[in-house]
């Protein structure tokens, strides 16, 4: 990134989030972030049911 | 959602709704199968109303609004349908237990952030594509794309009419009331986003338009309104479409929705109009679904354009000129051709699918009617039944028939409890 404010140059939308909408970027961190605990507390064998769970039909 | 249905002749009008009604939630969506979308709009005249889409308006019910609405019409009557569908709107407009200053409030802010949270979203996803497709961006032109899509909103606002019933001191006083709510929205949701002075009043004329003037497809959560019946110097019935979207002080934002607005008369001899979930009564009337169709049309357009660009690249003209002239003519050629193609298939449905409905239609009983547009309501909520999506139509189907002499007439009417319980509801019902 070039420093001059005028001509600050860009190379991810996270970067002009970051620069011009700082709560948005956070949410979205936060969001992601919850995401991959989520994950992470369900292990694989855990994503895997609960993706098999989505598809199969319950009373 | 719903599937609603119209169908008319000389003699009557029909109505059929089903009764399924969605709240969407965080998890899904809950569907019960108990709603009512059909009213009589007067106890005394030939009069029915018809709702769809959302069942309230600034949060109320439209059955408590048309309720009452038909306690303040009581037996008074007008010469025209469409007179009941301007008078219903003026009591709208008027009747402030409708619309409370907090709901209003409400409504405004909702509306107002939702439209500069999709002018922040669409530069933020302009920007987006920019970065993945080429190149890093600068902040410069970073600004200029933001500048370009405020500018292009507001010249799409232009475009449009402001409602014939919004006084002209709209939007200004109510825009001057919120003044400090807008710069807050703004502000709140540009964060340190460099508006300049002049964007921001770009924005706020927008918000000023995004409530007295109407975009189709603007509005997802707009009511349908259909008014039908006679008025009382009418032989022929017709029908008035509304889409109503909400209110703020004096300002009804809805439109006419003119392509499903008609009245019978010796040209217009019987007509079909299905009202929200409708890609069933479509190919039942046109013989053909509404997505293939459309399918095939596009592809039509493609397949004509992908021959034109065959052809161009493989004739030789040593001539720059004439080269460009004959694509150019050539291309016109093209397109004549292909618009030709689609109206020839759209003129072979009419003649083989829906004139021949329609003729018969001129002629039926209007008991008959009833039983078409419950048929075509049954065959919209089996065809949900039998896929994977969810049942948004089902549940009973009421229908209605409006004629001239008998008045409203309940065919099928599901009622929430028993009639022999209740005497007084029926002693009542006339009493004002």
């Amino acid at each position: 990134m070039v420093s001059n404010k005028n001509k600050k140059i860009y190379s991810s939308i996270d970067e002009v989030e970051k620069d011009y909408f700082p709560k948005l970027f956070d949410k979205k961190k936060e969001k992601e972030k919850k995401q991959n605990n989520e994950e992470e507390r369900l292990g694989f064998v855990g994503l895997f049911l609960k993706n098999m769970n989505n598809k199969i039909s319950q009373t | 959602m719903t599937a609603e249905i119209t169908i008319m002749n000389k003699e009557a009008i029909v109505l059929a709704a089903d009764s399924a009604v969605t709240f969407p939630n965080y998890t899904g969506s809950k569907i019960f199968q108990t709603a009512n979308k059909i009213f009589t709009l007067s106890k005394y005249s030939p009069v029915g109303i018809m709702v769809y889409n959302n069942p309230n308006f600034m949060s109320v019910p439209w059955e408590t609004i048309i309720k009452l609405y038909r306690k303040k019409l009581g037996n008074k009557n007008f010469p025209k349908l469409r007179d009941y569908a301007n008078d219903f709107i003026k009591f709208i407009i008027k009747n402030k237990k409708v619309a409370s200053e907090h709901v209003q409030e409400a409504y405004f802010i909702n509306n107002a952030s939702d439209y500069v949270l999709g002018l922040r979203d669409t530069i933020l996803k302009v920007v987006e594509n920019e970065i993945k497709a080429k190149k890093p961006i600068s902040s410069k032109q970073i600004i200029d794309t933001a500048d370009s899509i405020i500018k292009s909103m507001n010249d799409l606002w232009k475009k449009f009419e402001r409602n014939k019933f919004i006084p002209k001191s709209q939007p200004s006083k109510f825009l001057e009331k919120y003044s400090k709510q807008i710069e807050n929205v703004i502000d709140s949701i540009f964060e340190r986003f460099p508006l300049a002075k002049k964007q921001k009043e770009l924005i706020k004329k927008s918000i000023g338009d995004l409530f007295t003037k109407f975009i189709p497809g603007f509005y997802p959560d707009y009511s349908g309104i259909v008014i039908a019946g006679f008025g009382e110097e009418e032989i022929f019935p017709s029908q008035v479409s509304l889409l109503m979207v909400g209110l703020i002080e004096d300002c009804l934002n809805f439109s006419e929705d003119s392509r499903r607005s008609s009245s019978i008369n010796y040209e217009l001899r019987a007509s079909i109009t299905p009202f929200a979930q409708n890609e069933m009564v479509y190919t039942f009337m046109e013989g053909v679904n509404p997505s293939y169709n459309n399918m095939i049309e596009n592809d039509i357009r493609k397949l004509y354009n992908k021959l034109y660009g065959i052809v161009i690249s493989n004739i030789k003209i040593q001539n720059k000129k004439e080269t460009k002239d004959s694509s150019e003519k050539l291309k016109k050629i093209v397109i004549k051709e292909a618009e030709e193609y689609i109206d020839n298939l759209k003129a072979y449905r009419r003649s083989n699918f829906v004139d021949p409905i329609i003729n018969v239609l001129v002629a039926l009983p209007k008991n008959e009617l009833a039983i078409m547009a419950e048929t075509l309501i049954n065959l919209t909520c089996f065809k949900r039944k039998i896929s994977m999506e969810e049942e948004t139509v089902g549940g009973p189907i009421d229908v209605a028939i409006i004629s001239k002499g008998d008045g409203f007439i309940w065919i099928k009417r599901k009622h929430y409890f028993k009639s022999d319980l209740n005497p007084g509801f029926f002693n009542n019902y006339f009493r004002e």
